[in-house]
Protein backbone atom coordinates (compact mmCIF):
# COMPACT_ATOMS: atom_id res chain seq x y z
CA UNK A 1 0.00 0.00 0.00
CA UNK A 2 2.65 2.28 0.75
CA UNK A 3 3.63 2.66 -3.05
CA UNK A 4 -0.01 3.87 -4.01
CA UNK A 5 1.17 7.81 -3.45
CA UNK A 6 4.41 7.30 -5.89
CA UNK A 7 2.27 5.38 -8.16
CA UNK A 8 -1.13 7.26 -7.99
CA UNK A 9 -0.53 8.25 -12.03
CA UNK A 10 0.09 4.76 -13.32
CA UNK A 11 -3.03 3.24 -11.47
CA UNK A 12 -5.08 5.79 -12.05
CA UNK A 13 -4.37 5.23 -15.53
CA UNK A 14 -4.58 1.31 -14.69
CA UNK A 15 -8.16 2.11 -13.33
CA UNK A 16 -9.14 4.33 -16.26
CA UNK A 17 -7.84 2.66 -19.30
CA UNK A 18 -9.62 -0.26 -18.65
CA UNK A 19 -13.06 1.67 -18.95
CA UNK A 20 -13.54 0.84 -22.21
CA UNK A 21 -16.47 0.77 -24.58
CA UNK A 22 -17.73 -2.95 -25.98
CA UNK A 23 -16.39 -3.91 -29.61
CA UNK A 24 -19.80 -4.13 -30.61
CA UNK A 25 -20.77 -0.79 -29.82
CA UNK A 26 -20.31 0.88 -33.16
CA UNK A 27 -23.09 -2.41 -34.76
CA UNK A 28 -25.25 -2.09 -31.98
CA UNK A 29 -25.48 1.90 -32.51
CA UNK A 30 -26.08 1.29 -36.73
CA UNK A 31 -28.80 -0.93 -35.46
CA UNK A 32 -30.31 1.22 -33.40
CA UNK A 33 -30.35 4.00 -35.64
CA UNK A 34 -31.37 1.90 -38.50
CA UNK A 35 -34.01 0.84 -36.58
CA UNK A 36 -35.44 4.24 -35.48
CA UNK A 37 -34.79 5.33 -39.56
CA UNK A 38 -37.07 2.16 -40.82
CA UNK A 39 -39.80 3.34 -37.88
CA UNK A 40 -39.92 7.18 -38.92
CA UNK A 41 -39.79 6.37 -42.92
CA UNK A 42 -42.59 3.66 -42.01
CA UNK A 43 -44.93 7.07 -39.54
CA UNK A 44 -44.13 9.13 -42.32
CA UNK A 45 -45.20 6.95 -45.33
CA UNK A 46 -48.27 6.08 -43.25
CA UNK A 47 -49.04 9.28 -42.37
CA UNK A 48 -48.72 10.27 -46.55
CA UNK A 49 -50.84 7.74 -47.28
CA UNK A 50 -53.83 8.31 -44.94
CA UNK A 51 -53.58 12.35 -46.26
CA UNK A 52 -53.69 10.53 -49.84
CA UNK A 53 -57.16 8.79 -48.12
CA UNK A 54 -58.47 11.61 -46.73
CA UNK A 55 -58.19 13.99 -50.25
CA UNK A 56 -59.52 11.26 -52.02
CA UNK A 57 -62.09 10.85 -49.70
CA UNK A 58 -62.84 15.05 -49.06
CA UNK A 59 -62.75 15.43 -52.92
CA UNK A 60 -65.12 12.15 -53.38
CA UNK A 61 -67.35 13.92 -50.79
CA UNK A 62 -67.20 17.05 -52.15
CA UNK A 63 -68.40 16.20 -55.28
CA UNK A 64 -71.04 14.30 -53.83
CA UNK A 65 -72.25 17.13 -52.54
CA UNK A 66 -71.82 19.32 -54.68
CA UNK A 67 -73.99 17.31 -57.05
CA UNK A 68 -76.95 17.02 -54.51
CA UNK A 69 -76.94 20.63 -53.64
CA UNK A 70 -76.66 21.09 -57.26
CA UNK A 71 -79.52 18.92 -57.57
CA UNK A 72 -81.71 20.51 -54.37
CA UNK A 73 -81.14 23.89 -56.15
CA UNK A 74 -82.52 22.60 -59.16
CA UNK A 75 -86.07 21.46 -57.36
CA UNK A 76 -85.64 24.68 -55.84
CA UNK A 77 -86.02 26.72 -58.75
CA UNK A 78 -88.46 23.99 -60.19
CA UNK A 79 -90.32 24.58 -57.22
CA UNK A 80 -90.51 28.10 -57.01
CA UNK A 81 -91.12 28.60 -61.01
CA UNK A 82 -94.43 26.42 -60.13
CA UNK A 83 -94.99 28.15 -57.25
CA UNK A 84 -95.24 31.47 -59.09
CA UNK A 85 -96.95 29.79 -61.82
CA UNK A 86 -99.58 28.93 -59.30
CA UNK A 87 -99.92 32.47 -57.91
CA UNK A 88 -100.43 33.53 -61.67
CA UNK A 89 -103.33 31.61 -61.81
CA UNK A 90 -105.21 32.42 -58.39
CA UNK A 91 -108.82 34.09 -58.73
CA UNK A 92 -109.23 37.55 -58.64
CA UNK A 93 -111.17 37.66 -55.49
CA UNK A 94 -107.92 36.03 -53.57
CA UNK A 95 -105.55 38.41 -55.09
CA UNK A 96 -107.85 41.24 -53.65
CA UNK A 97 -108.06 39.47 -49.97
CA UNK A 98 -106.18 41.14 -47.32
CA UNK A 99 -104.21 37.74 -46.43
CA UNK A 100 -102.27 38.27 -50.38
CA UNK A 101 -102.19 41.95 -49.34
CA UNK A 102 -100.11 40.78 -46.30
CA UNK A 103 -98.77 38.46 -47.94
CA UNK A 104 -97.17 41.08 -51.09
CA UNK A 105 -96.67 43.41 -48.79
CA UNK A 106 -94.26 40.90 -46.41
CA UNK A 107 -91.50 40.42 -48.96
CA UNK A 108 -92.70 37.43 -50.51
CA UNK A 109 -91.59 37.87 -54.06
CA UNK A 110 -88.17 39.18 -52.17
CA UNK A 111 -87.84 35.70 -50.19
CA UNK A 112 -88.61 34.03 -53.58
CA UNK A 113 -85.88 35.93 -55.27
CA UNK A 114 -83.37 35.06 -52.44
CA UNK A 115 -84.00 31.10 -52.92
CA UNK A 116 -81.90 30.69 -56.33
CA UNK A 117 -78.80 32.82 -55.09
CA UNK A 118 -79.09 30.84 -51.88
CA UNK A 119 -78.79 27.87 -54.25
CA UNK A 120 -76.15 29.34 -56.09
CA UNK A 121 -74.05 30.42 -53.55
CA UNK A 122 -74.44 26.70 -52.07
CA UNK A 123 -73.39 24.85 -55.42
CA UNK A 124 -70.40 27.19 -55.65
CA UNK A 125 -68.92 26.77 -51.81
CA UNK A 126 -67.41 23.65 -51.44
CA UNK A 127 -65.67 24.72 -54.98
CA UNK A 128 -64.22 27.80 -53.39
CA UNK A 129 -63.44 26.04 -50.28
CA UNK A 130 -61.72 23.03 -51.76
CA UNK A 131 -58.79 25.33 -52.38
CA UNK A 132 -58.26 26.89 -48.62
CA UNK A 133 -58.44 23.47 -46.92
CA UNK A 134 -55.39 22.30 -45.24
CA UNK A 135 -54.24 19.12 -47.09
CA UNK B 1 -4.02 11.75 -29.25
CA UNK B 2 -2.74 15.44 -28.94
CA UNK B 3 -5.28 18.37 -28.88
CA UNK B 4 -3.79 20.49 -31.94
CA UNK B 5 -4.43 16.51 -33.94
CA UNK B 6 -7.91 16.36 -32.76
CA UNK B 7 -8.78 20.37 -33.67
CA UNK B 8 -7.56 19.53 -37.63
CA UNK B 9 -8.98 16.46 -37.32
CA UNK B 10 -12.45 17.77 -36.15
CA UNK B 11 -12.49 20.93 -38.29
CA UNK B 12 -11.89 18.79 -41.76
CA UNK B 13 -14.66 16.14 -40.09
CA UNK B 14 -16.98 19.27 -39.23
CA UNK B 15 -16.70 20.52 -43.08
CA UNK B 16 -17.23 16.71 -44.34
CA UNK B 17 -20.54 16.51 -41.75
CA UNK B 18 -21.66 19.63 -42.57
CA UNK B 19 -21.88 18.80 -46.31
CA UNK B 20 -23.07 15.88 -45.74
CA UNK B 21 -25.82 17.24 -43.22
CA UNK B 22 -27.05 20.09 -46.13
CA UNK B 23 -27.17 17.34 -48.83
CA UNK B 24 -30.24 14.94 -46.26
CA UNK B 25 -27.07 12.28 -45.92
CA UNK B 26 -27.19 12.47 -41.90
CA UNK B 27 -26.83 8.50 -41.62
CA UNK B 28 -23.35 9.11 -43.38
CA UNK B 29 -22.68 11.98 -41.21
CA UNK B 30 -22.90 9.94 -38.34
CA UNK B 31 -20.93 7.53 -39.65
CA UNK B 32 -18.32 10.01 -39.55
CA UNK B 33 -18.64 11.51 -36.63
CA UNK B 34 -19.26 7.99 -34.64
CA UNK B 35 -15.43 6.84 -34.60
CA UNK B 36 -14.33 10.37 -33.85
CA UNK B 37 -16.47 10.45 -30.81
CA UNK B 38 -17.77 7.47 -29.11
CA UNK B 39 -14.85 7.21 -27.31
CA UNK B 40 -14.91 11.30 -26.27
CA UNK B 41 -18.80 10.46 -25.83
CA UNK B 42 -18.35 7.59 -23.43
CA UNK B 43 -15.64 9.19 -21.30
CA UNK B 44 -17.28 12.16 -20.87
CA UNK B 45 -20.91 10.34 -20.06
CA UNK B 46 -18.90 7.67 -17.63
CA UNK B 47 -17.37 10.97 -15.47
CA UNK B 48 -20.67 11.59 -15.12
CA UNK B 49 -22.10 7.84 -14.23
CA UNK B 50 -18.69 5.84 -12.75
CA UNK B 51 -20.53 2.74 -14.18
CA UNK B 52 -19.52 1.19 -17.80
CA UNK B 53 -22.41 -0.15 -19.25
CA UNK B 54 -24.88 3.06 -17.92
CA UNK B 55 -22.25 5.09 -19.92
CA UNK B 56 -22.33 2.75 -22.82
CA UNK B 57 -25.88 2.80 -22.80
CA UNK B 58 -26.09 6.91 -22.38
CA UNK B 59 -23.14 7.13 -25.04
CA UNK B 60 -25.65 5.54 -27.79
CA UNK B 61 -28.49 7.48 -26.54
CA UNK B 62 -26.54 10.60 -27.55
CA UNK B 63 -25.33 9.23 -30.97
CA UNK B 64 -29.20 8.56 -31.43
CA UNK B 65 -30.00 12.08 -30.63
CA UNK B 66 -27.58 13.74 -32.62
CA UNK B 67 -28.55 11.60 -35.28
CA UNK B 68 -31.90 13.45 -34.82
CA UNK B 69 -30.96 16.81 -34.66
CA UNK B 70 -28.51 16.56 -37.14
CA UNK B 71 -30.24 18.14 -39.55
CA UNK B 72 -30.59 21.01 -37.04
CA UNK B 73 -27.14 21.68 -36.48
CA UNK B 74 -26.35 24.79 -38.52
CA UNK B 75 -22.74 24.76 -37.77
CA UNK B 76 -21.97 28.16 -35.42
CA UNK B 77 -20.97 26.04 -32.38
CA UNK B 78 -18.05 23.61 -33.07
CA UNK B 79 -19.32 20.28 -33.92
CA UNK B 80 -17.68 18.41 -30.69
CA UNK B 81 -19.03 21.19 -28.26
CA UNK B 82 -22.72 20.25 -29.61
CA UNK B 83 -21.60 17.04 -29.13
CA UNK B 84 -20.33 17.38 -25.78
CA UNK B 85 -23.43 19.40 -24.51
CA UNK B 86 -25.48 16.58 -25.97
CA UNK B 87 -23.72 14.05 -23.86
CA UNK B 88 -23.76 16.58 -20.52
CA UNK B 89 -27.63 16.90 -20.64
CA UNK B 90 -28.07 13.31 -21.75
CA UNK B 91 -25.78 12.57 -19.04
CA UNK B 92 -27.69 14.80 -16.06
CA UNK B 93 -30.64 13.56 -17.01
CA UNK B 94 -30.08 9.85 -16.18
CA UNK B 95 -28.57 11.02 -13.34
CA UNK B 96 -31.38 12.73 -12.00
CA UNK B 97 -33.73 10.49 -9.46
CA UNK B 98 -30.45 7.99 -9.05
CA UNK B 99 -27.24 8.01 -6.80
CA UNK B 100 -24.92 5.59 -6.21
CA UNK B 101 -25.37 2.35 -7.74
CA UNK B 102 -21.85 0.84 -8.05
CA UNK B 103 -22.20 -1.59 -4.87
CA UNK B 104 -18.24 -1.04 -4.60
CA UNK B 105 -17.75 -2.94 -1.27
CA UNK B 106 -19.59 -6.26 -2.71
CA UNK B 107 -17.36 -5.89 -5.17
CA UNK B 108 -14.02 -5.53 -3.14
CA UNK B 109 -15.23 -8.47 -1.12
CA UNK B 110 -15.99 -10.47 -3.75
CA UNK B 111 -12.05 -9.78 -5.64
CA UNK B 112 -10.16 -12.65 -5.95
CA UNK B 113 -6.65 -11.22 -6.19
CA UNK B 114 -4.64 -8.21 -4.94
CA UNK B 115 -4.39 -6.45 -7.67
CA UNK B 116 -8.08 -6.51 -8.47
CA UNK B 117 -8.76 -5.56 -4.70
CA UNK B 118 -6.16 -2.20 -4.62
CA UNK B 119 -8.24 -1.06 -7.65
CA UNK B 120 -11.30 -1.89 -6.34
CA UNK B 121 -9.86 0.36 -3.44
CA UNK B 122 -8.89 2.87 -5.58
CA UNK B 123 -11.97 3.39 -7.42
CA UNK B 124 -14.10 3.42 -3.74
CA UNK B 125 -11.59 6.43 -2.67
CA UNK B 126 -12.35 7.90 -6.98
CA UNK B 127 -15.42 7.98 -5.85
CA UNK B 128 -15.91 9.66 -2.93
CA UNK B 129 -14.08 12.61 -4.34
CA UNK B 130 -16.74 15.36 -4.88
CA UNK B 131 -18.13 15.54 -8.10
CA UNK B 132 -16.20 17.91 -10.05
CA UNK B 133 -13.01 16.75 -8.97
CA UNK B 134 -13.93 13.12 -9.57
CA UNK B 135 -14.98 13.76 -13.44
CA UNK B 136 -12.01 16.01 -13.97
CA UNK B 137 -9.69 12.60 -13.13
CA UNK B 138 -11.64 10.26 -14.74
CA UNK B 139 -11.55 12.00 -17.59
CA UNK B 140 -7.96 13.11 -17.77
CA UNK B 141 -7.23 9.50 -17.33
CA UNK B 142 -9.83 8.83 -19.95
CA UNK B 143 -8.37 10.53 -22.59
CA UNK B 144 -4.68 11.03 -22.90
CA UNK B 145 -4.17 13.22 -19.74
CA UNK B 146 -4.83 16.45 -21.85
CA UNK B 147 -5.92 19.24 -19.67
CA UNK B 148 -7.74 21.05 -22.98
CA UNK B 149 -9.44 18.48 -24.31
CA UNK B 150 -11.17 17.83 -20.85
CA UNK B 151 -11.79 21.57 -20.52
CA UNK B 152 -13.99 21.57 -23.90
CA UNK B 153 -15.60 18.54 -22.94
CA UNK B 154 -16.74 19.77 -18.92
CA UNK B 155 -16.78 23.72 -20.45
CA UNK B 156 -15.08 24.88 -17.72
CA UNK B 157 -11.71 26.67 -18.16
CA UNK B 158 -8.56 24.99 -18.52
CA UNK B 159 -7.46 26.77 -15.19
CA UNK B 160 -10.12 24.78 -13.22
CA UNK B 161 -9.36 21.42 -14.85
CA UNK B 162 -5.72 21.88 -13.91
CA UNK B 163 -7.17 22.83 -10.11
CA UNK B 164 -9.84 20.55 -10.04
CA UNK B 165 -6.99 17.61 -10.74
CA UNK B 166 -4.21 18.46 -8.18
CA UNK B 167 -7.13 18.70 -5.62
CA UNK B 168 -8.17 15.38 -6.03
CA UNK B 169 -4.98 14.15 -6.60
CA UNK B 170 -3.89 15.36 -3.19
CA UNK B 171 -7.04 13.76 -1.72
CA UNK B 172 -6.83 10.84 -2.93
CA UNK B 173 -3.06 10.59 -1.70
CA UNK B 174 -4.09 11.84 1.42
CA UNK B 175 -6.83 9.14 1.48
CA UNK B 176 -4.41 6.45 0.23
CA UNK B 177 -2.23 7.12 3.48
CA UNK B 178 -4.83 6.99 5.66
CA UNK B 179 -5.76 3.91 4.41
Amino acid sequence: MTEYPDHLGARLDRLFGSVTLSPEFEARLIARVNAQSDAIERVDRDYRTAMVAASRWRRRLLEFLTMDVAAAAGLLIFGEAMVLRLLQTLPPGVKGSTLWQLVAGSGMSGLLVLIPVAAIAAILWPVFDYGRSPE
Amino acid sequence: MLPQSADTQGTTIEQQIMGLVRTGQRDQALRLIVPVFKRKVFALAFSFTHNRDEAEDLAQEVFVKVWQALPRFDGRALLSTWIYTITRNTSLSALRGRRETCGIEEAVASADNEAEVERMLLQRLVERLPDRQRQVIALFYMQDHSHEEVAQMLDMPVGTVKTLLHRARERLRSEIGND
